[in-house]
């Protein structure tokens, strides 16, 4: 190899200023030497300033509405219990889950009572689902029966505007716990569209998010 | 770390004070708002990197709308080991790629695009300053030219390190490729390009 190859290999590294101090020297001395090098390196030093100050384009303006659009379908598309997945022995027979619980009886009690409240979860959500607005809905994430409250994330266009805990009277059913209220909903839809973003809210609507209240509901 | 899931549900986070890693947590345990952090903190600069490795501007949009796509539908795959970016740039990576494939096959790009007919040649740079001269946005076009004709392992490190800045560490676990390989290929890619590029002249800029 030519000690020109070798000078060249050696373009990148002078470039960044890694080169051992004895390199640097030798490297320096060699440009001084040799025409074609020194004008090869000149020309590496302005294609790297010139790669650096290329501009740097953004995506459209439509991007985020597009990005937007397909994540909702992918939501949609989703199976229904994605946010809140179901055991998947729900599929197997109910008898093959019976002799489950019948041998470890103990320890599915507790389990079957997490998955019940989580079969309610999903039927909660499948019905909030039913009724939501285009442009705002509620998912419930929890249900603490010790404290008779849910959780519920409010999302104007998908994205969450508000999460609160909900009470609710003991003895409510789920339907009335969820059933679309005459008031909650159109002021809902009214909510501004987030300026930014595709799922934060801005902090103004954050503040003053109408959260749902559970006196909004007929138990 | 401290936060259990309860609290990610109960509390109001800055979520763009928060580093990457504790996004894509939250964002695992179904917060669509790290989801939505993580993607405008990302958008521009894997925008970036498909549009100058595939020198379009819809296909690069397709390709970053199917890497967030793919954030979404396979959040649970990323593990704490890696880097989030890390893991991010090497499914925009590996999706720019299969593009670059797919437009061979389908020969959607003769010889003629390719070339220097700037008739074929559709770059559109749409945050060009607009400071710049006529004949300096001609470079820059000649530019992203001979980037697109560099094969696509010289492409991409190029763009990482000259045109995003990374460092040769990140560029590494990336592509995962050893560090030295990383350092020698960008020279390579370099003087690749300054040979293709032989009409900018050091007194131009």
């Amino acid at each position: 190899m030519s000690l020109c190859n070798r000078v060249q290999k050696l373009f990148s590294a002078y470039h960044e200023g890694e080169l051992a101090e004895d390199q640097r020297i030798a490297f320096e001395q060699h440009l001084e030497e040799c025409s074609r090098c020194r004008e090869n390196f000149s020309a590496f030093q302005v294609v790297c300033r010139r790669l650096k100050e290329l501009p740097k384009p953004k995506p459209t303006p439509y991007f985020d509405a597009a990005l937007y659009y397909r994540v909702r379908r992918e939501q949609s598309h989703a199976s229904r219990y994605t946010v809140f997945p179901v055991p998947s022995w729900r599929t197997v027979p109910v008898f093959a889950a019976a002799a489950v619980l019948l041998v470890f009886l103990g320890a599915q009690l507790q389990k079957a009572a997490m998955d019940k409240q989580i079969r309610e979860l999903a039927a909660l959500n499948d019905l909030l689902r039913q009724n939501a607005e285009a442009s705002a809905h509620f998912v419930v994430t929890q249900i603490d029966t010790t404290a008779n409250r849910i959780k519920v994330i409010k999302y104007v266009n998908t994205r969450p505007a508000g999460v609160e805990w909900v009470n609710y009277p003991a003895q409510a059913s789920r339907r009335t716990l969820i059933d679309r209220d005459a008031d909650g909903y159109p002021d809902l839809r009214r909510a501004p569209r987030p300026a930014t973003g595709l799922f934060s809210p801005p902090s103004s609507e954050l503040n003053g998010a109408r959260v749902i209240q559970a006196s909004q509901y007929q138990f | 770390m401290a936060k259990g899931k309860d609290s990610v549900y109960s509390d109001y986070f800055d979520f763009d004070a928060l580093p990457d890693e504790e996004l894509i947590r939250l964002f695992q345990n179904d917060e669509l708002a790290a989801y939505d952090t993580l993607v405008r903190r990302y958008r521009d600069q894997l925008y970036l990197f498909a549009y100058r490795f595939l020198g379009n501007q819809q296909e690069a949009e397709d390709v970053v709308q199917e890497t967030f796509l793919r954030l979404f539908r396979k959040r649970h795959a990323y593990r704490q080991i890696a880097k989030f970016s890390t893991w991010i740039y090497t499914i925009a990576g590996n999706l720019a790629k299969t593009e670059l494939r797919r437009r061979k096959r389908r020969r959607l790009v003769s010889i003629n695009d390719m070339g220097f007919d700037e008739k074929e040649f559709e770059i559109e740079d749409e945050g060009m300053d607009t400071e710049r001269e006529a004949d300096s946005s001609m470079t820059d076009k000649l530019i992203q030219q001979a980037i697109s004709e560099l094969s696509p392992r010289f492409r991409e490190v190029i763009i990482l390190r000259d045109i995003q800045e990374l460092s040769y560490e990140e560029i590494g676990s990336i592509l995962r490729i050893p560090l030295g390989t990383v350092k020698s290929r960008v020279n390579r890619a370099r003087l690749k390009l300054q040979a293709k590029l032989k009409a900018i002249k050091p007194e131009n800029k």
